[in-house]
């Protein structure tokens, strides 16, 4: 006797006929398309908690420490503890406090430069792109005067030949990154001037300048706000880089830089805390610009 | 008199030796509509752009002549000067015509305010009118829309009423339903028709779709590489089409293949008649280049056969 086969549960006698079923993702909402958009890039939601906390920590922190500046002779050096969480520095004051406040200034004077940079570096990189020409050829040479050097060390020159005064700082490191954004932009604007939309605008009879301003520039300005959050980033770290040289920002100024090259003379002695929490801040604050730019970057590109 | 008319359009891209428009010329007449049928590559893109002075970066026109009610706009270097009253152009692809970061009332509007010197506020009010005249309804609501929140036919009509609010002398309209499904291909063309009548403009109407032609135009100019073959009334184009090309594209709506087509290609002949080393009916003297004649009023071709009845 044969024994029948029984037909297996998982396979219907009609299976082929069966269409699989298609997965069409739902049309999301806005906060649903961040939530996923942060699943996927886990390092943008790292730099984006750590930003939050640091730009809650420039915003309210100073209220609730103390006077960054206040000495205190009879607590000189003295290690982490409840009461000074980072310790203490050579003249007594409470280096918690300080980096506290230099987070504020820090991260306002990035932001500041970045905005700088964008906006002159991308005005005339819509110029040298929408027009090209021989206006192009003069400013892509500049740049590329401009690019030779390393951007730290160019700013250094300038702010060296300037006074040292946190204007001049802006306007040195600013003027490092502007060849970065002429750059940008411009390639962004010699695709954009070709778009249909730019015909249109000028067949409706708009002068070349509003063309390039009001229809080419807007378009053209992605590549340069996605990279501003780089450069951001970049922009604390050379800023603290040139306090740490002694140039630009000066002591007792409250700043990363500062505080990491007054104290790191200690390290030699012991006192590892005056510059190790005000360099990891800076290390946790670039990262943070870094990440989401990064990811930012190459979602967008 | 023809209130448009280009003659000896030469245009050539910088270095080559080989041109893309040759003795290109045609005319429109007021309240006509002008086809200009070919394949892609035939240049009928081209000889648009040289007559708006639009052409791109590298490519110039090195003759011809650009006529508008008797005025030559054409300058040295291929430069149109060219009101934005004068000629207007609507676009192959409407969403790509409109500047994705403004509302698209505003566009509109900054077209009239600039041509019709009347304020912001007033320009947004024609704006808004014009919308609504090109069949959109809710033109308030929709004038405060960016292009991507439209649709393709949607944005094809703002750059209708962008083209027309300046009330144009010419309209050129480089295949402006392309892009748009077929359903709203027939009411782009109904407009266009309808609006061409309100303002009495003359249309050139660029397309490789002979349905449209039949549908849209009163005469056509045949280009083939960058040479107009033959130009003639639209129903001598549907009795006696006499161009050895102009029949084969006849005959490749109707057909499945055209077998006798010998590339399917486009690669034009580079000396002559450009369309000789495909042609059934191409002797010896087609290696010389042959000029528009007229066989009969309205009808004129450039072919050296002795054309009979279509073989």
């Amino acid at each position: 006797m044969t024994q029948t086969p029984e037909p297996s549960p998982k396979k219907p006698a009609d299976s082929q006929f069966v269409i699989q079923r298609v997965y069409v993702p739902e049309e999301q909402s806005l906060p649903g398309r961040w939530l996923s958009f942060m699943r996927s890039n886990p390092l943008f939601t790292v730099g984006l908690i750590l930003l939050t906390m640091f730009v809650g920590l420039a915003a309210i922190g100073p209220f609730f420490v103390g006077d960054p500046l206040r000495t205190n002779i009879t607590e000189m050096f003295s290690p982490p503890s409840a009461e000074h969480w980072f310790g203490t520095d050579e003249y007594g004051r409470d280096v918690f406090s300080r980096a506290v406040n230099a987070a504020r200034l820090d991260l306002s004077i990035g932001l500041i430069i970045a905005l700088v940079a964008m906006v002159i570096g991308s005005t005339v990189g819509v110029v040298s792109g929408y027009f090209g020409g021989r206006v192009d050829e003069i400013i892509m040479r500049l740049t590329d005067i401009l690019l030779a050097f390393p951007g730290f060390v160019l700013a250094l020159i300038i702010v060296a030949a300037l006074d040292e005064s946190l204007l001049n700082v802006v306007i040195a490191v600013a003027a490092a990154y502007v060849p970065y954004f002429i750059r940008l932009t411009r390639a962004q604007a010699l695709i954009e001037r070709e778009q249909e939309y730019a015909d249109a605008a000028r067949l409706a009879g708009n002068t070349p300048l509003r063309v390039a301003f009001r229809h080419v520039m807007p378009n053209s300005l992605r590549p340069a706000l996605v990279s501003a959050t780089l450069v951001t980033g970049w922009a604390v770290l050379t800023v603290a880089g040139l306090a740490f040289l002694s140039v630009g920002i000066q002591p007792p100024q409250a700043e990363w830089g500062v505080m990491v090259g007054e104290g790191a003379g200690d390290i030699i002695t012991g006192e590892w805390w005056t510059s190790l929490f005000p360099g990891g801040m800076i290390v946790l604050a670039v990262m943070a610009f870094h990440f989401i730019g990064d990811d930012l970057t190459e979602a967008t590109a | 008199m023809s209130l448009f008319r280009a003659t000896g359009l030469n245009v050539e891209v910088t270095g080559s030796p080989y041109p893309i428009l040759r003795e290109v010329e045609f005319s429109v007449d007021p309240g006509e509509i002008l086809a200009l049928v070919g394949e892609s590559g035939s240049g009928k893109t081209m000889a648009a752009l040289a007559v708006m002075g639009l052409l791109p970066f590298g490519v110039d026109m090195t003759a011809g002549e650009v006529q508008l009610e008797g005025k030559n706009l054409a300058r040295p270097h291929g430069v149109v000067e060219r009101e934005a009253s004068q000629i207007s152009m609507i676009f192959q692809q409407p969403v790509g015509a409109l500047n994705p970061t403004m509302r698209v009332g505003s566009q509109v509007a900054r077209a009239i305010q600039i041509n019709q010197q009347v304020d912001r506020s007033s320009a947004l009010q024609t704006a808004i009118e014009m919308i609504g005249h090109v069949g959109i309804a809710g033109p308030e609501r929709v004038a405060r829309s960016y292009p991507h929140q439209l649709s393709g036919g949607m944005c094809q009509r703002i750059m209708i009423a962008m083209a027309i609010s300046c009330k144009p002398r010419l309209l050129i309209a480089d295949e402006p339903t392309t892009a748009l499904d077929v359903t709203v291909q027939a009411q782009i063309f109904e407009l266009i028709k309808a609006l061409v009548e309100e303002i009495g403009c003359g249309v050139i109407f660029i397309t490789h779709d002979l349905g449209a032609v039949v549908e849209m135009a009163d005469r056509v100019a045949v280009m083939y590489g960058g040479q107009v073959m033959e130009e003639l009334p639209v129903v001598e184009l549907l009795n006696h089409p006499t161009h050895p090309y102009t029949r084969y594209l006849l005959e490749s709506v109707v057909q499945e293949v055209d077998h006798r087509i010998r590339d399917v290609g486009v690669d034009f002949a580079l000396t002559g008649c450009r369309f000789g080393h495909r042609c059934l009916l191409a002797h010896d003297s087609c290696n010389e280049y042959p000029t528009l004649r007229e066989i009969s009023p309205g009808h004129r071709l450039s072919c050296f056969a002795e054309i009979t009845e279509a073989p």
